[in-house]
């Protein structure tokens, strides 16, 4: 697995554990589970307070499902997410990311939309500006920029909603969030129904009637959400999309130097530069729970480290009902984590293609993000089949061309196009038969745009959820798109919740609302501990 | 009939009737839109009357008497039927004589749905038309245990039986008969809420016995009694007046001001061509509602005999998903979930609200034909006849209706001043406390 080129590991790309079995270590304030995104920011954060914090991690390598891995001979390729949308701005800032080498290769990407009518759209990165730059027609122009302004407006107000919860005190954040939203303006509160309780399809229905528009908002609203456009609840996923791009984050989708491994590298150089101890390949048997406060961790070789706060950045399964144990759990607690059903997920696809584009405009378009947005009926399908088990034959594809995008990418004579695919059926264990169909729907989606593409392909690696899952050792279901926001908001704010354990706090991946690299819920539940822990101090 | 009026009631079933009577009767100016012609038909059942309408409209000084349906029954493809009365009691031994080991939890169940839908702000917000503000918001996302409760009531349907029961019949039993209404499936997000609804005792239907005068005759009398004005014109045109008016225009060029347009079921919001609840292709509602009555030659009883239940023929539990799907991608579905009930009259009435709004064909959405009728009303005798044998060999005469929208533009289109309620269980109730909302809103 060793690779020469990972940006994130030391020279051998692995760090040694240092814990010996059977022994107690202790002098430890805080015990980071999980070497992802939010595990990294959780103890940047944690050791930049003073805290001498230990990060383990279960794998060799530091990332969690953020790897870089060989795909086709002397072709990198980056495991996970292939965009950044809503990295949180004030982990960037108060992580000094910057400094510690987080670099975009391109921000505000523009988009290009390509519709199953053969019509194309080429939408501005500015979300706020919604300067279409290929719509003939003035009104859709107008009611278009209308709505955008509404949506930012919207999204900005609905922001610290999409936060991830911030544990027990819910006194308080009933007072932050009351103070958040109770400065809505009579409208804004009537909009506030609609939006949260109404379908996407039938908003952008009465706002867009049949044209394209409502396909391309109906394709960002539905992409990598398992609520399908015509269910309840559907809008917020776009209002949470844009509610990053209100706060005025790197832009609706960035393209980090080197991948999202380079993310990774940058928080794990926060996280170092904060004298983390971080220790890769010591997995963690149990958490130990005294009375009810947790006091620290077993770890899989038998040794222990003792700790008054750990911070849990593994799913929730894993967390909760393999190292804590259901029978310590509440009920509640209990039911949210074996109540949900996955059904749809998305999937991930890196191909290379041999030779350059020869003509101007797909030069251009390689330098853009381009999405696929299937009718409204094609989609309204898609979700049915998904749901059903079924493979769809129509499918929202977001595809990047990284060595377009970043120069220290750049192959010669051919290229890597990463693309994001959505919805498919979610399965545990997918068969070859499976990861056939969905590779076949996949390429069928794309030819839908860029016709003759599959005769150019070198080679091509597809990843399910169950892969992620496999390589960051985690219980699949994390993996799975995420559901309609209510349902989102409920299960994170019962993780979140710790169950009434002290000094346990929850960071993974169920506690973030809506899919992406965010770190949000990481800072989250560091601050929350560092609250806890002054409070304890003092 | 001219002047201004504070709400157009379009409808005259009996949730539309009690409404307008309900608001006349507390000082406000109603006019009644009915259809042009009504045939004089035996009523099917309808939802409840509860107590505190029945002393809104002082209805003891009528009249009435109803009489509730005696049980709800499934028919599923294999197996006896599944039977559920109004008592839990009842239920429970009747579950418990079946071998059902869910008939320990039937009242909790109970319980448990009734405690679900007592959150105030979350009825309110889904079915009142309360805008939660920023206030109620954070409450309810800084309490977890309300989320809970929020994403519970509007989840899937199927996930609250899932954790309560685990007899597949049983399940099938009590999604068909809850999800019938609004052709809802069970894995659809938002519906447990028709769950939760289904089990107040609101829901339970009702209907007026052979001899006595119809519940839609009363309330009419009642609406007449507190002046109440009705019109039959066909309504050509809606247009926004000075602020908070909207114009109609009739096909007699009658017109007249009202401040608010109320339509009791979204049934007659689709006749009438506006929206409620989400759209099709066609800028319908997805579901439409078809309904059959037929004349019967005697010595055709349903299964159990009971000509006072009400009936659902289902196939099994994961047809309801899979019918409201092919509604949704606009086709018919042949395993298509029926409700059907003997009317006073002896007549039988058959409904199904899994029929596609519009068809979608060859890449287009298109309306219903002749020819689409024809095929849905032989789909439904095909049901009809799978659970008793012999049935279509008794049809004297049918006749077959569905709620889908007529062909053109509709008058009420962008038009914010029209209210639709959805297809509730307990519909009267719930269009009485609406139009009270809306009155007390504009005060």
């Amino acid at each position: 697995m060793s690779n020469q080129k990972n940006p994130i590991g030391d020279k051998d790309g692995r760090e040694k554990s240092k814990t010996s079995a059977h022994l107690i270590e202790g002098g430890i304030d805080a015990i980071v589970i999980g070497a992802g995104a939010e595990g990294l920011a959780a103890a940047a954060y944690l050791g930049k307070a003073g805290l001498h914090t230990v990060l383990v991690g279960a794998g060799p390598e530091i990332g969690g499902r953020i790897a870089a891995r060989e795909i086709a001979s002397g072709v990198d390729g980056v495991d996970g997410e292939h965009l950044v949308t809503v990295l949180d701005p004030e982990v960037i800032a108060e992580l000094d990311l910057y400094r510690h080498g987080l670099e975009f290769a391109a921000r505000r990407l523009d988009t290009t939309y390509f519709f199953e009518s053969g019509n194309v759209l080429r939408f501005d990165g500015d979300l706020a500006q919604a300067a279409l730059l290929s719509l003939d027609n003035d009104d859709d122009c107008e009611a278009l920029e209308a709505f955008m302004g509404e949506v930012l407006e919207m999204s900005a107000f609905l922001r610290p909603a999409f936060r991830p919860f911030a544990f027990p005190a819910a006194g308080d954040q009933q007072r932050k969030l009351e103070k958040a939203l109770s400065g809505a303006a009579p409208e804004m509160a009537a909009r506030l129904r609609q939006y949260l309780l109404s379908s996407a399809d039938e908003i952008l229905r009465n706002r867009f009637g049949d044209g394209p528009l409502r396909a391309l908002l109906l394709a960002e609203t539905a992409f990598r959400s398992a609520a399908a456009p015509g269910e309840p609840f559907s809008f917020l996923s776009l209002l949470r999309r844009y509610a990053g791009e209100a706060a005025g984050l790197q832009g609706a989708a960035a393209y980090p130097k080197g991948g999202a491994v380079s993310v990774i590298a940058a928080l794990r150089r926060a996280a170092q530069a904060a004298k983390v101890d971080v220790r890769a390949a010591t997995p963690v048997k149990s958490i130990l729970i005294e009375g009810d406060k947790v006091g620290g961790v077993t770890l899989a070789d038998g040794g222990q480290l003792r700790a008054p706060i750990v911070v849990a950045a593994i799913d929730a399964d894993q967390a909760y009902l393999k190292m804590i144990g259901a029978g310590l759990l509440d009920i509640g607690l209990q039911r949210a984590l074996t109540a949900r059903k996955p059904e749809i997920s998305s999937a991930r696809m890196q191909i290379v293609l041999k030779g350059v584009a020869q003509d101007d405009a797909t030069r251009r378009n390689m330098m853009r993000r381009l999405v696929y947005a299937p009718s409204p009926e094609a989609l309204t399908k898609a979700f049915i089949e998904a749901r059903a088990g079924r493979v769809p034959e129509r499918l929202i594809v977001e595809a990047v061309f990284p060595t377009a995008l970043d120069e220290g990418a750049a192959l010669d004579k051919r290229q890597l196009i990463s693309v994001m695919a959505h919805p498919l059926p979610f399965d545990a264990e997918p068969d070859a038969a499976r990861r056939e169909a969905i590779r076949t729907a996949i390429l069928d989606s794309i030819e839908m745009f860029a016709a003759g593409f599959s005769g150019r392909i070198e080679a091509d690696d597809l990843r399910l959820a169950a892969d992620e899952a496999a390589a960051a050792k985690a219980n699949p279901a994390a993996y799975a798109a995420k559901p309609d926001v209510l349902r989102q908001w409920a299960l994170s704010s019962a993780v979140t919740g710790s169950g009434g354990i002290g000094g346990f706090y929850f960071c993974g991946p169920e506690a973030q609302i809506g899919a992406g690299l965010s770190c949000a819920s990481g800072r989250a539940a560091a601050r929350a501990a560092l609250r806890a822990y002054r409070k304890g101090a003092a | 009939m001219n002047g201004s009026f504070d709400f157009l009631v379009i409808g005259d079933d009996e949730a539309s009737l009690a409404a307008a009577g309900a608001a006349a009767k507390a000082g406000a100016r109603i006019a009644v839109h009915r259809p042009s012609e009504r045939k004089k038909r035996s009523p099917a059942a309808t939802s409840a009357v509860p107590n505190f309408v029945w002393r809104r409209l002082d209805l003891q000084d009528y009249d009435l008497t109803l009489e509730p349906v005696s049980a709800r029954v499934t028919l599923l493809k294999e197996g006896g039927p599944v039977t559920s009365y109004a008592s839990a009691r009842e239920t429970a031994d009747a579950l418990e004589a079946a071998e059902s080991e869910d008939h320990f939890v039937w009242r909790d169940f109970l319980e448990d749905m009734a405690a679900l839908c007592e959150e105030e702000y979350l009825t309110n917000a889904l079915y009142c038309g309360e805008a939660p503000g920023g206030r109620q918001f954070a409450a309810l996302l800084a309490d977890p245990q309300l989320l809970d409760k929020a994403a519970r009531l509007f989840g899937p349907c199927a996930d609250l039986l899932d954790d309560y029961f685990t007899d597949p019949r049983l399940k099938a039993h009590v999604a068909a008969h809850a999800l019938s209404l609004a052709g809802s499936g069970p894995r659809e997000a938002g519906s447990a809420s028709a769950l939760a609804e289904y089990i107040e005792a609101d829901a339970w239907r009702v209907r007026t016995p052979k001899e006595g005068p119809s519940l839609r005759a009363v309330l009419e009398r009642v609406c007449q009694d507190a002046g109440v004005e009705f019109t039959a014109e066909k309504i050509t045109g809606v247009e926004p007046a000075s602020g908070k008016q909207l114009t109609v225009t009739f096909a007699n060029d009658a017109r007249i001001k009202v401040k608010h347009v109320f339509f009791a079921t979204p049934d007659a919001a689709a006749a009438a061509g506006t929206g409620g609840g989400a759209m099709n292709g066609l800028g319908y509602a997805r579901h439409a509602l078809f309904s059959m009555r037929f004349r019967l030659a005697d010595g055709i009883e349903p299964p159990g005999g009971d000509v006072k239940a009400l009936y659902e023929i289902i196939d099994s539990a994961e047809d309801l998903q899979k019918a409201r799907d092919a509604a949704v991608e606009g086709r018919l579905y042949e395993q298509l979930p029926v409700e059907f009930e003997f009317a006073p009259n002896g007549e039988l009435i058959a409904r199904s609200s899994y029929m596609p709004a519009a068809f979608y064909e060859d890449g287009e959405w298109r309306g219903w034909t002749g020819q689409d009728r024809q095929a849905a009303a032989a789909l439904i005798r095909e049901r009809l006849s799978s659970r008793m044998p012999g049935f279509a060999s008794h049809i004297r005469r049918f006749e077959a209706e569905v709620a889908a929208p007529p062909a053109g533009p509709s008058p009420f289109a962008g038009c914010d001043r029209v209210i639709v309620q959805s297809r509730r269980h307990d519909a009267i109730g719930a269009a009485v406390k609406l139009i009270d909302r809306v009155m007390t809103g504009d005060e």
